[in-house]
Formats: structure tokens, C-alpha cells, sequence
């Protein structure tokens, strides 16, 4: 009877002492920071062999950085713009031929030889300047996405034209983390790139990831959030990388039609999609494109849902996320 | 019999004890929101955001330049910054853990925790 009696509340204790920690390590978390692609990247996955996947995951961001770094003279972008045409890997030519095919679909708003512009703004080398409008017009011939071509496993560049993946590579990057923990056994995982999000499976609990969405006017607050699964968040916006030059603000997303940065009436673009890649340079361009031409993308190409946040803060969201896009401030769905 | 009443008597004490054990424990991360200031990896300075009643300011250096740190209750900012491209002095104030600030030029970051928004990531137009 005392050994029942002095087992039963030990027990409790036992159990009550565990229900406080299963947040924390149950699951089998693990999770790092990386610094690279001119980002900080944090890293998380859930599962038995969550150590081993973040592990497989860290290798790869530090490979592919190293593939598409295009100042760095051992990358094969570096390669690829100092000869013409160079033999790569997979992954620099699924990338090439995703980049372009991204041109084609937006005619061009999306364009991966953009590089000669942002360097006369000085968005590489961070030494800020207003160019002229004539050295803008010169350059502006450089700037043509079909002047890239991929055969095979070789890219191929011309008419002076120069290939930068830099504004898509971290959307490819999210999506093949994502492949990498699939290959481990992990069914829960998330990474976050600077900012962009991608996510596999639900969390460990079985419920959505509920991912929030910065507000363009205020740093410190959100539009909403959406719940997903299995899909990456990617925002394009203006709002963070910038520089001020006589009371008038230049932001780094710049429109290939005409070498300025984009005015298009939008503040941010919100792309959700099960693609990285794709999220990622359809941000940009609907950024770029503003809220009527991107509506009408919508309608043309579908397979993507987006949230777009105008330069007078208000918000609308594609039919898709009608349910999923939680939010206290109004909104209307684009149907 | 009224050893089995002692029996009981102790068995719900310890019980109460361990339902409060488990109510301070998952209470107390939340009665501090901390913001790390992380340089090059090592965490420099930690500031437990809701004690602060006066705002103040400091500054961080390294080789390659200085920020500006601003700390005000429940919230933090870098709020001037040498580096090329003041990504860090754009991100504005941060007041919970799900996006910290960056400055990669310096390699500094401010990270907050013990807050729970109840969002797993943020996304900004980075």
C-alpha cells in the first residue's frame, strides 16, 4: 500500500516535469544561422535525423553560394560573363534556364542581366550614387534576358549582355534545403533567408506554419499572416534596401525598362507558391509590374497566389489565400 | 483507515507542489523579453527589454565601423550606423523574436527573444 501510494504521485511528478519540455527537444530539434548570399539564413527541421539534415543543408547553401557569386572569379557566373560561354553545373544551368524562362513569362520585367544597371546605382559595392540618365540609357542595351542561352550544360552569353542569379538564387537555395530534408526523412522543416520563407510539411504538431508579413510603413508591425504548408513565402519590397540622396529615397529593385528604381504604386509583393525559384522572381517582377498589370498576370498564368500592399498601405489578395491570409486590417480578394 | 487518510493527505500535497511547479516554470521565460546583441557570434550584451524605463543609446564598434543601439521598453533599434548600406538602421524597431536585425557589414546582430507572437517566420521585402 505505501509503495502504491508514494508511486502514484511520483509519477505525476514525472509526468508533469516532462509535459514542460516536449516543446523544446521532443521532437528532435535542430537548428542553425548561416551567414551568406549577403544574408543572414536560420535554419530549423524537426525528426530523427534533424542534426544530420541541418548539417546537409549548411554544405549546400555554402556550395551553391559559391556557384553564383558573381564577383567572386571562382564561380561559374563569374566564368560565364568573363568568357561568353562556360560549361556548369546542374544546378547554375536548372537556374539559368528557370531565370529565363521567368523573362519570357513577364516579358522581360523579370531579367537576369540587370547587373551592369545595379552596379552604375552601386547596390554591389554599396557606394550609392545617382547615375545620369545618359549613362542609364547606355547600359540599358547591355540589359536584354534573351541574350542568355542555355544548351545543355553550357550557358552562353551575348551582345556584351552580363549574368547576374542574384535575385532569384535564394528561391532556388529555400526550395532545394527543402529536397535536402525530404532526402534526411525529415517531414518538418523551415528555413528563413533573409527574410524569405520556405517550409516543409506542417510543424510538428500537425498544425500550419503561420507565417507573418512585414507592414512596408511600419517595421515593427505586420499586414497579416498566412498559414501554409509545404509552400515558400517570398516578399519583394523596397522598404528595407535603399539609400537617400537629397531628400529623394532610391530603393534596389530597378525596372529593366527604364534603369530607375520601380514606381509602380506598390510597397510590397508577397509570392506564395510550392516553387522557391519562382516565388522569388515573380516577387520582383510583380513588384515591378504594379497591382493592374499583375492582376492581370494572375489571370494569364495562375499557379501562384500573392498579397500586394499599395504605396497607400492598402491590401489585396489573390483568390487562393481567401481563409489562409489572417489579418486585422481590411482587405480585398482579387477573384 | 487513518493511515490511509495520512496516505492521501500527501498525495495531494505533492501534487498541488508539482501543478505549481509546472505554472511558475512555464510562466517564467515570458516575464523577460531579452535582446541579445550578437558580434561575430558572441553575444556581447543582453537587455531585458521591459526593464527599461528611460530609453537610452550605445554604441557598438569593430574594425570595420560602429552602431548605434537604441533601447527603449519592449523595443529595440540600431538607430545610426557607418556601414555601406544601413540595412540595419532601415529595419527599424524590433520587439519580438521572429526577425532579428542584421548588419552584415559588421557582422553584428540583435536578436529578441522570450516573446511569443505565435508566428513561426516573418517575410520582408528584403
Amino acid at each position: 500500500m505505501r509503495i502504491t501510494a508514494l508511486a502514484i504521485p511520483l509519477a505525476c511528478l514525472m509526468l508533469l516535469a516532462g509535459c514542460a519540455n516536449t516543446a523544446g527537444d521532443a521532437a528532435g530539434e535542430s537548428s542553425a544561422v548561416v551567414f551568406a548570399m549577403d544574408t543572414e539564413m536560420q535554419l530549423k527541421a524537426y525528426g530523427k535525423n534533424a542534426d544530420e539534415a541541418i548539417n546537409a543543408a549548411k554544405a549546400e547553401i555554402n556550395r551553391l553560394d559559391k556557384l553564383f557569386r558573381r564577383g567572386d572569379s571562382d564561380s561559374e557566373i563569374y566564368k560565364i560573363n568573363k568568357n561568353g560561354s562556360y560549361k556548369v553545373s546542374e544546378d547554375t544551368a536548372k537556374l539559368t534556364r528557370c531565370a529565363c524562362e521567368i523573362g519570357d513569362m513577364t516579358n522581360g520585367v523579370f531579367d537576369i542581366t540587370i547587373a551592369p544597371i545595379m552596379d552604375m546605382w552601386g547596390f554591389y559595392t554599396k557606394e550609392f550614387r545617382v547615375p545620369a540618365k545618359t549613362e542609364i540609357d547606355f547600359a540599358l542595351g547591355r540589359v536584354d534576358h534573351r541574350n542568355v542561352t542555355v544548351s545543355d550544360d553550357t550557358v552562353t552569353v551575348s551582345n556584351g549582355s552580363e549574368l547576374d542569379l542574384g535575385g532569384i538564387a535564394k528561391g532556388y537555395l529555400s526550395s532545394r534545403i527543402m529536397e535536402i530534408y525530404t532526402e534526411y526523412g525529415i517531414s518538418s522543416g523551415i528555413v528563413s533567408l533573409g527574410g524569405n520563407v520556405q517550409a516543409l510539411g506542417t510543424k510538428p504538431d500537425g498544425s500550419n506554419w503561420n507565417i507573418a508579413i512585414m507592414d512596408p510603413i511600419d517595421s515593427v508591425a505586420y499586414i497579416g499572416s498566412v498559414r501554409i504548408k509545404d509552400k515558400a513565402v517570398i516578399t519583394s519590397g523596397g522598404y528595407q534596401r535603399f539609400f537617400e540622396r537629397d531628400g529623394k529615397r532610391y530603393h534596389h529593385i530597378i525596372d529593366p525598362s527604364t534603369g530607375y528604381p520601380a514606381d509602380s504604386g506598390l510597397s510590397s509583393v508577397t509570392i506564395i507558391s510550392e516553387d522557391g525559384a519562382l516565388a522569388d522572381g515573380l516577387s520582383t517582377s510583380l513588384y515591378i509590374m504594379g497591382l493592374d498589370k499583375s492582376t492581370k498576370f494572375w489571370y494569364d498564368n495562375g499557379g501562384f497566389d500573392a498579397i500586394f500592399v499599395t504605396d497607400e498601405g492598402e491590401i489585396y489578395i489573390t483568390e487562393g489565400l481567401d481563409g489562409v491570409f489572417e489579418s486585422r486590417k481590411n482587405y480585398e480578394v482579387i477573384k | 483507515m487513518k493511515n490511509n487518510i495520512k496516505w492521501i493527505a500527501l498525495f495531494s500535497v505533492i501534487i498541488i507542489l508539482c501543478a505549481a511547479l509546472l505554472i511558475i516554470r512555464r510562466n517564467t521565460p515570458s516575464d523577460a523579453v531579452m535582446a541579445r546583441i550578437v558580434q561575430d557570434g558572441n553575444v556581447i550584451r543582453e537587455i531585458d527589454l521591459l526593464t527599461v524605463d528611460d530609453p537610452y543609446e550605445f554604441s557598438v564598434s569593430c574594425d570595420e565601423g560602429c552602431n548605434t543601439i537604441r533601447v527603449e521598453k519592449g523595443r529595440i533599434c540600431v538607430i545610426d550606423a557607418d556601414c555601406p548600406d544601413k540595412i540595419c538602421v532601415n529595419t527599424g524597431y524590433i520587439s519580438d523574436s521572429e526577425l532579428p536585425i542584421v548588419c552584415l557589414p559588421h557582422k553584428l546582430s540583435i536578436v529578441v527573444s522570450g516573446t511569443d507572437s505565435g508566428y513561426d517566420a516573418v517575410v520582408g521585402g528584403q
